[in-house]
């Protein structure tokens, strides 16, 4: 190869590169290296700039770090809040179906103890402590479950 | 160049192109100014290449000087030192390779034009694995202190502290940066904010 063949068009002026055992330092580590061969090629494929930017498709949007810090903050937050509605929500319907199947089981006692059913018989005293004690816990629970769901402050 | 001297230049360089502290980095500012510096993005470069810095001899002031100059339009200064970036690497890696080979420019102009070139893989990024020409400690030292010069270009110190303290996530610090987790522990460790 002669001179003039080393000789690479940038596009904004010329560059003559040296192999990089001769001349240039560092290879890259990590497993590359470059020929001055290679480095010909990648550069005449360039086009002629003064200046360049990222390709767009890569490159997020520029701004103030502290917007992004503020903003990135705010989403976090927002974040926690969503992840607290989504757990309350789902403990609200369990806790829903829990209590639709207590009181559609006390129905149901209450429909054998009033027919007397397959010989079914509570005591009177048990018969109403256990409804009392269920429509206070009902109560109780969805009291609970709406005070913490819509707190005051 | 002791560490703090490299940082303060960084931070000095920051506060000139950067003012408002706009991530990412706005490096086209910097090649406004210094015309003698061109930026390429290439994406054929080998894939364990991540950037380089050449020193063009031909665009040099003192080539120019000695050749005749057929109109005033070609008297403008050419870029005599090119940076080559990858695309085919993340952008957090494009944006730290930037200004690591950043940090070459202002740093080790005198390397360069000695040597023409600096590249720069991804183990001399991270400072893992290097194959050198000049001696092993002169490489590490120019490669440290150009690492040391882009952490604190692209992730200055206040923000950075700023950053951790307000959302005490690694991942979540180094987006607003657009740096690598990886940089963005580096940089934390290095400011004795995680251990």
């Amino acid at each position: 190869m002669d001179d003039e063949d080393k000789k690479i068009q940038t596009g904004s002026g010329e560059i003559t590169p040296r192999p990089m055992s001769s001349g240039g330092i560092g290879n890259g580590g990590g497993g590359g290296s470059i020929t001055s061969d290679e480095l010909k090629k990648i550069l005449q494929a360039q086009p002629t700039v003064r200046y360049s930017r990222l390709p767009s498709q890569s490159v997020p949007v520029s701004r103030p770090v502290a917007d992004t810090i503020e903003q990135e903050k705010k989403r976090i937050e927002n974040e926690g809040l969503r992840q607290n509605i989504n757990l309350k929500r789902k403990t609200l319907w369990i806790l829903f179906w829990f209590l639709a199947a207590e009181t559609a089981l006390i129905f149901l006692l209450a429909f054998f103890q009033g027919f007397t059913a397959w010989h079914f018989h509570l005591e009177e005293w048990s018969f109403k402590l256990l409804v009392t004690a269920t429509i206070s816990q009902i109560t109780v629970m969805l009291f609970v479950a709406v005070k913490h769901l819509f707190p005051s402050h | 160049m002791e560490k703090g001297k490299i940082y303060e230049e960084a931070e000095k360089i920051a506060q000139k192109y950067n003012p408002d502290s706009i991530s990412p980095f706005p490096y086209e500012k910097v090649q406004e100014e210094h015309k003698d510096l061109a930026i390429i993005f290439s994406d054929k470069l080998p894939e364990g290449i991540s950037g380089a810095i050449f020193y063009n001899k031909e665009n040099s002031s003192e080539a120019q000087n000695g050749a005749e100059v057929a109109s005033s339009i070609e008297t403008k200064q050419e870029p005599n030192f090119i940076i080559l970036i990858s695309t085919q690497k993340p952008f957090t890696r494009q944006h730290f390779t930037i200004a690591h080979e950043l940090g070459h420019y202002f740093l080790h102009q005198d390397i360069i034009k000695s040597e023409e070139s600096i590249v720069d893989g991804e183990g001399s990024l991270d400072g893992s694995k290097m194959l050198f020409r000049l001696d092993n400690a002169e490489y590490s030292r120019v490669e440290t202190e150009a690492n040391n010069f882009a952490a604190a270009l692209i992730m200055p110190t206040a923000l950075v502290i700023k950053a951790w303290k307000t959302l005490k996530s690694i991942e979540e610090v180094a987006k607003v940066f657009n740096v690598s987790p990886s940089a963005m522990s580096i940089r934390l460790e290095k400011l004795g904010l995680i251990g």
